[in-house]
């Protein structure tokens, strides 16, 4: 099984060249792999620099009334960010030192009653819920609080949505990101998490950000998207102030649309099988 | 006597039926499944007044939650540097206001929160409750940290963005809590079904 997951790693170009001539030596005796394995592992830490950038917004603004709808350049100050989502494992460790985000103590202002319902007890693990697979069934409060306890915070959905662009999706040249990333959506859901690490990374080598979970961001009740605009929108109808200036949004971003719709759609209290997260500095 | 009799007579049946209890007894390793405890677990009860965050009033004395335990309060998020046309919220809810009795309204408490702290200081807060006479005997306007405003948010379930331009876009819901601070009833659109709102405030007023 390691050998099959080393030369997948070599496939994919993730392995620097030296590592190669250890990998051709690998028949020859299992210390090889072992030596090179756990080089490999250790080249990459747990988060992940992200420099300043500018992230292209999905929604249009308006900035003065009977101004033209653009779609704004939003500055983003550099950041840390977790290289994959939170694991059951990491989430099993600070519900062990904070017993309030205990399934069996958690407040009902908190999560819902599907909180961790994929563990077979209040702090323990199942077969449904793997060590090193991405944590669900977990509120945005619990994920708030996992990583403050870790000196940490949510990424904001303008972070998120910067590493999740097509602009830094690694592919090749040909490949339409949103068209591919669309597609990885429409596969249903798996009972059973893969491990984090199993889809790819984008070009910062941040992994998993489409195709394995939902992730929770610190604002995730900043998007507005009414879906019924036929009765006249929404303004109108008296259910927001000023989403007006929010007029439109980039009709061609499919997947990244499919993200804001399903974040107008949730609640904080909300513990669904495939949503999880990850933190940000 | 007769049951000894039919044990002899029956002696192998019986055997086999006690090698079968036997091993029906026996409970394999439990799997390690996921387990059904979630669903019929009772949850701690909290509400609102349960929340940690901070938040500073209009006279600029510290707020806490059990000042208006008691009472039926009506809870909106709003901004006071509103360009567009605003305040819809307030004018919404001394509207509300006004079609209640005297004595209705005096056991009702508003709460406004910001979810601009930047720009929405104490003074601020102070000349919008003079700019709109509001009755500051039960009108109390707050400001906090955007980490605050943003928990109250979807403790709430109000969407709120600061957009680029500075102006926020947000929901209109107005949330009437009960004594508890549960949530009786959300208002989600702005003049609409405004007599349910008043009966929802009617009901909680009167279950004191």
């Amino acid at each position: 099984m390691l050998l099959r997951w080393y030369i997948q790693l070599i496939l994919k170009r993730f392995v620097a060249i030296n590592f190669i001539l250890p990998g051709i030596v690998v028949f020859g005796g299992s210390t090889a792999i072992v030596c090179s394995a756990m080089v490999i592992s250790s080249s990459k830490s747990n988060t992940v620099q992200i420099p300043a950038g500018i992230y292209r917004s999905f929604f249009t603004e308006r900035f003065s009334s009977g101004s033209d709808l653009v779609f704004p350049e939003i500055q983003i100050d550099a950041f840390t960010i977790d290289r994959y989502p939170v694991t059951n494992g990491q989430f099993l460790e600070f519900v062990t030192s904070n017993s309030k985000w205990k399934r069996d103590q958690i407040s009902n202002l908190f999560a819902d009653v599907t909180y961790l319902k994929h563990w077979s007890g209040d702090l323990e693990l199942s077969n449904n819920a793997p060590f090193d697979s991405p944590v669900v069934y977990v509120s945005w409060f619990a994920a708030k609080a996992y990583c403050a306890w870790h000196g940490k915070r949510l990424p904001t959905t303008t972070e998120w949505e910067y590493l999740a662009s097509s602009d830094l999706y690694k592919g090749r040249s040909n490949e339409n990101p949103q068209q591919i990333i669309l597609e990885w959506y429409g596969r249903p859901t798996l009972e059973i998490q893969p491990k984090v690490g199993t889809m790819p990374a984008n070009k910062l080598g941040v992994y998993d950000l489409h195709g394995l979970v939902w992730e929770w961001t610190l604002d995730f009740n900043s998007v507005m998207i009414e879906n019924d605009d036929r009765k006249g929108s929404s303004s109108e109808r008296g259910l927001f102030c000023g989403a007006g200036a929010l007029g439109g949004l980039d009709s061609s971003a499919y997947a990244d649309y499919m993200r804001m719709a399903f974040r107008s759609s949730i609640k904080g209290g909300f513990t669904l099988g495939n949503l999880g997260f990850r933190c940000a500095k | 006597m007769v049951i000894s009799a039919f044990v002899v007579q029956n002696k192998l049946s019986i055997v086999f039926l006690g090698i079968l209890l036997f091993f029906l007894g026996i409970n394999s390793s439990p799997k390690v499944e996921a387990s059904p405890v979630a669903q019929q677990r009772l949850p701690q009860i909290s509400t609102v007044f349960d929340l940690p965050s901070v938040w500073t009033d209009h006279n600029k004395n510290a707020f806490a939650w059990k000042q208006v335990s008691g009472q039926t309060t009506l809870v909106a998020l709003i901004y006071t540097s509103c360009q567009m046309s605003c305040p819809l919220i307030t004018k919404e809810l001394l509207a509300i206001e006004q079609k209640l009795f005297d004595l209705e309204r005096k056991s009702l408490r508003v709460l406004l929160f910001s979810f601009d702290p930047a720009r929405d200081t104490v003074n601020r807060l102070k000349e919008y409750t003079i700019k709109h006479k509001l009755d500051t005997k039960r009108w109390t306007l707050l400001t906090g940290t955007d980490e605050g405003a943003r928990e109250l948010s979807v403790v709430l379930g109000i969407q709120f963005k600061k957009l680029q331009s500075g102006e926020f876009a947000h929901s209109n819901i107005i949330t009437v809590l009960d004594q508890a601070g549960k949530i009786a009833y959300q208002q989600q659109e702005l003049g609409k079904n405004t007599e349910e709102m008043l009966a929802a405030i009617r009901k909680v007023i009167s279950t004191k």
